[in-house]
């Protein structure tokens, strides 16, 4: 499948090449069915004939140096093997002076913004909104590529068609990482404050709000800094105990706020509890730096703090699954990133090549090996669904199948 | 130009009534030539305005459209006007010509620049300086060699080692010049170069920079200025003005031109993506600025008392009665509050420390350079490195703050304040970093006021037996009052601006938590970037312009009327 | 000011204006010596409940590098 694919893509391109070096003649038959990409090429303003380069820009938000220098790594690496048509250029986007996507969306707005971004999820609908990215559905067709490949969940919402209000024949992109919450156990601490191993609660399946309380409590009555339970102070851990407790943010169709449900008020009286009972890190602290100082039992986060984790953290550390609250369910949420292409681009074709070779099992196995994004499982998936995906490479649960 | 002046007798029906300058043959034929080169240069505008109209073979989006077509409408009526002043012989047409050819000058450079690509050969270049570093250094130090000979050669103009120094630096520089050519292979620069040579747009680039060149140094000349009549001051007005263009230039189009362009922004409701453009006249403004007032029955009454569209911005309980505050715009509202607060707490901890400390910097004290010092640091210390390191001490749990205030026993542990996390201090340590990073810039500011007080003034005062606390107080503030003024105003203008710390400190977002660090110039840029709303964050821009331009004005007033009034108390 | 005054009094005041001095500066200089020594420390020694200078002098032997305030 995947060599096909390869083929599949390789034969595109060279179609492509063919088409920007010869005129429109000799690529006659391979194009007929290119018609809007053959228009989009560079071949269309210029007479290329010494072979004009395509240059694509692309970008993600790396969180370090090393992380910036794996992304440089594999562009340079697949820029090898697409040839002289194509030349990439990768910049590591910042998030020093300002958020990354704002400032996404300034170059956007000036025509300097790269060809192909990584942008988080919960920024698709907006870009999409505001016409700042590419439908790729059109450029897929002609490609044959198949979007099943990947996690239902996130395709969900990268073939929403607006219009119709359900998905349709839209692809906004393709996704690079998925993620979940879990919940980081200092297991020196919870032992020493002679809690019961949340890994065993959860085995037994009595793992719920409960058994969090206990643990959380125990933990914390170790006095000083210690304190049972630490999260960031942001939607997606506010919206775990709402979700758990069998509430949500917004109703189904997303029309209405409900955070005033039962359910949700239920939810978010349990997460009150819990910091007016002084179990967790005051609210609003990061939940990072006391965790890795070894003061909290409990931190909830996702699984990019995984690598964090494994450089700083002192102590013997494992994860569990997120307490089921009483609606009955973990309320997770499911994080994702997708690479987009930008509506202005010059070469929507060769840009979606490269989304396509980013999101390739090969280069995402590569990308964790080079030790980015470690805490991130590769986004394609052979069969089943998206499982509670378990961050620690210790048990080397990351479902990395190529298919 | 002809310095030669005979009376010319070809234009003497220009120059009929005028007998008192006689024209130069040349200078009269140049300037025939020059009122041609305005009546191209006004036909040309007009091809311009046209093309710009039409969109010539790209569709120009609107914005350079019209600022095209602005450009070569004002172009031609120059052009005219020039030209026929030439003819008229007017007073007026040489400040005009001169300026209209000294901006074409100046476009035109640019443009034969950017058409011989030497704006990328710049990057270029630095590169090639990269690669060819080492003979870079060895150049420099032929180079060198030579002043030092030549120091030492002023000494002893006869002394045969320094000589031989500058031959041998001569040769080093020389011999490293051809190492840097070769390494730094300018090959590819030449061969653009050749090759833009050949286009004919290039050549007229160059042309054109030559003529409009020519023809402003032809109205500079001092025959020019007295076949016109210059006056001495328009002369002296022009000179200064040629000497003020680069920064005048750069200030109009970087500065100028965006600050009132924002103005026409606001008036809009206008995506930052450029997809949405809607003449919307002073609603931003008002938006901004909209607030109402309700009257309940009973205390924490909600939006159900407001009106429409208005959001709760305070309850307030006045004698038994409960009155609801909302506002269209809660959060600017917040922001402008929050503002209020910081600058009424923040300057004054940036201004008085650095008062007193600077009365006794100034003292003779030995050591006292050293504490200047130091205290300057963190005015040159990046704002956003600083930020961090003051989040991490202020961190609840791993933070030095409360590490120390546990030692101290003012705290306990694992019960430390969160400083940034609770909504009533973190506004306070957005304060503390505030004036932590400005008062030693103030401090030398104070420095430098203390240079201009009298010493009779102290010698006075002591012999009178005054205290340390009396000459302090009866001398050096008020000697010192305009120093503070100047330090109050900067310091309030950039309180009022406040924007990086909280940007790097806030949590667990900027503006958090809860709103208790919103500041102006962060809704701004939140409207402006996240919410994707150019124009409403202009008219918030101007807002604030206009707050900080009241405040300083009234800063101002307060400041004459003490001066008129005797000011030293 | 007081640069020409003699006595003890004059030594009191300026020793209590030194003093005032070095408390501002070491005010202003925290900061910095905290960003330098974070800049000396491993990345496990970052985050720390003991905010420390250079090294921690506890052995690396969890969890008690970990729980000092416990110790204490």
């Amino acid at each position: 499948m995947q060599r096909i694919r390869k083929i599949a893509s390789a034969t595109v391109a060279l179609s492509l090449v063919a088409a920007a070096c010869g005129g429109s003649d000799d690529a006659a038959d391979e194009s007929a069915t290119t018609d809007a990409p053959a228009a989009d090429a560079p071949a269309a303003d210029e007479p290329a004939a010494s072979g004009e380069k395509v240059t694509i820009r692309w970008r993600t938000r790396p969180d370090n140096d090393a992380e910036a220098e794996v992304y440089g790594t594999i562009s340079d690496s697949i820029d090898a093997e697409n040839g002289d048509a194509v030349s990439l250029t990768y910049e590591p986007g910042t998030t020093d002076g300002a958020n990354y996507q704002d400032q996404l969306i300034t170059e956007i707005a000036n025509g300097t913004a790269p060809d192909v971004f990584w942008i988080p999820g919960t920024d698709i609908a907006r870009f999409q909104s505001a016409g700042l990215i590419l439908d790729l559905a059109p450029i897929a067709a002609e490609d044959g590529f198949d979007t099943g490949e990947f996690y239902p969940e996130p395709m969900y919402h990268l073939t929403f068609d607006p219009d119709a209000g359900a998905p349709g024949d839209k692809l906004w992109g393709l996704p690079r990482d998925v993620s979940t919450f879990a919940m980081y156990l200092n297991n020196d601490l919870i032992a020493e404050a002679g809690a019961d191993d949340p890994r065993a609660l959860a085995e037994a399946g009595e793992w719920d709000w409960a058994a969090f309380a206990e643990v959380a409590t125990a933990v914390s009555a170790l006095g000083g800094e210690n304190k049972g339970f630490a999260m960031d102070a942001w939607w997606g851990p506010i919206g775990y105990f709402i979700q758990a407790a069998g509430g949500s943010f917004l109703n189904e169709d997303g029309t209405e706020c409900t955070v005033d449900s039962p359910e949700a008020i239920a939810g978010l009286t349990q997460m009150k509890a819990v910091y007016d009972g002084g179990l967790a890190v005051a609210y609003g602290e990061s939940g990072e730096a006391p965790w890795k100082a070894g003061t909290v039992g409990m931190f909830m986060n996702g699984r990019w703090a995984t690598p964090g984790a494994r450089a700083d953290a002192n102590f013997n550390w494992d994860v569990v699954q997120l307490p089921t609250g009483p609606g009955g369910t973990q309320g997770n949420w499911l994080f994702w990133g997708a690479y987009v292409v930008n509506a202005n681009t010059e070469s929507p074709s060769e840009a979606f090549d490269l989304v396509q070779s980013l999101t390739t099992a090969d280069t995402q196995a590569s990308i964790s090996e080079l030790g980015a994004n470690f805490g991130q499982a590769p986004e394609r998936r052979c069969s089943r669904g998206l499982p509670w995906l378990h961050p620690a490479g210790k048990r080397a649960s990351v479902p990395q199948r190529s298919c | 130009m002809s310095d030669t002046i005979t009376t010319d007798t070809a234009d003497s029906a220009d120059a009929e009534a005028e007998p008192r300058n006689a024209l130069g043959t040349g200078l009269g034929r140049q300037l025939k030539l020059l009122s041609l080169w305005h009546l191209v240069g006004a036909a040309v505008s007009v091809v311009g305005i046209l093309l710009a109209r039409r969109g010539g073979d790209i569709e120009l989006p609107w914005m350079p459209r019209y600022a095209l077509q602005g450009f070569f409408s004002f172009a031609f009526v120059a052009h005219m006007a020039s030209a026929y002043g030439i003819g008229a012989r007017a007073r007026w047409v040489r400040p005009l010509s001169l300026a209209v050819n000294y901006l074409l000058t100046l476009v035109a450079a640019a443009a034969t620049l950017h058409l011989f690509n030497a704006f990328r050969a710049l990057g270029d270049l630095g590169e090639g300086l990269y690669k060819a570093f080492i003979p870079f250094g060895v150049i420099c130090v032929g180079l060198l060699w030579v002043l030092l000979s030549g120091q030492m050669l002023t000494n002893r103009p006869t002394a045969v080692g320094p000589q031989r120094l500058r031959t041998a630096g001569w040769s080093v520089a020389g011999l490293a010049s051809v190492w840097f050519v070769l390494k730094a292979d300018p090959s590819g620069l030449i061969l653009s170069i050749g090759d833009s040579l050949t286009r004919p747009l290039a050549l007229g680039a160059i042309a054109l920079t030559v003529g409009a060149a020519l023809a402003t140094r032809l109205m500079w000349s001092r025959a020019a200025a007295k076949h016109f009549g210059s006056t001495r001051a328009t002369d002296e007005a022009l000179s200064g003005l040629a000497f003020l263009s680069p920064n005048l230039l750069g200030f109009l189009i970087f500065f100028a031109f965006p600050l009132l362009f924002s103005l026409w922004v606001s008036f809009f409701d206008w995506d930052t993506t450029n997809t949405t453009r809607d003449f919307i006249g002073l609603e931003n403004y008002i938006r901004a600025l909209s607030i109402d007032f309700a009257h309940s029955s009973q205390s924490n009454s909600g939006t159900e008392v407001l009106k429409g569209g208005y959001q709760v911005l305070a309850n307030l309980d006045w004698f038994g009665q409960h009155w609801v505050i909302g506002a269209r715009d809660v959060e600017f509202w917040l922001s402008l509050k929050n503002i209020m607060v910081f600058l009424l707490l923040a300057v004054p901890l940036a201004v008085l420390p650095a008062l007193v400390l600077s009365s006794v910097l100034a003292s003779k004290l030995p050591g006292m350079k050293i504490f200047r010092t130091i205290y300057f640091i963190p005015s040159v210390a990046g704002v956003i490195g600083v930020a961090i390191v003051w989040g991490q001490m202020f961190d609840a749990t791993i933070g030095w703050i409360n590490y120390l205030l546990d030692l101290l026993g003012v705290s306990e542990a694992g019960q430390g304040q969160g400083w940034l996390t609770q909504p009533d201090t973190a506004l306070l340590a957005m304060v503390i970093v505030f004036a932590w990073m400005s008062f030693g810039f103030n401090t030398v500011l104070y420095l430098a006021g203390h240079q201009a007080i009298p010493k009779e003034l102290y010698e006075a005062a002591e012999i009178d037996g005054a205290n340390t606390w009396q000459i302090f107080r009866r001398i050096t503030v008020p000697q010192l009052r305009n120093t503070t003024f100047y330090v109050v105003i900067t310091t309030s203008i950039l309180a009022l601006q406040l924007f990086d710390i909280v940007w790097i400190l806030a949590r667990p977002i900027a503006g958090g938590p809860n709103f208790a660090t919103q500041t102006p110039v962060l809704t701004l840029y939140q409207e402006a970037f996240t919410n994707n709303r150019q124009g409403y964050a202009s008219s918030l821009a101007w807002v604030l312009f206009i707050i900080i331009f009241s405040f300083t004005s009234f800063q101002f007033r307060r400041q004459r009327d003490e001066a008129t009034s005797g000011g030293v108390s | 000011m007081s640069v020409r005054r003699k006595g003890p009094r004059a030594t009191i005041v300026r020793v209590f204006t030194y003093l005032s001095l070095v408390s501002v500066a070491v005010v202003v200089i925290f900061p910095f010596v905290v960003a330098f020594a974070t800049s000396q420390k491993p990345p496990t020694w970052s985050c720390s409940v003991e905010p420390l200078f250079l090294k921690n002098p506890k052995p690396l032997t969890p969890p008690s590098c970990c729980s000092p305030m416990t110790s204490m």
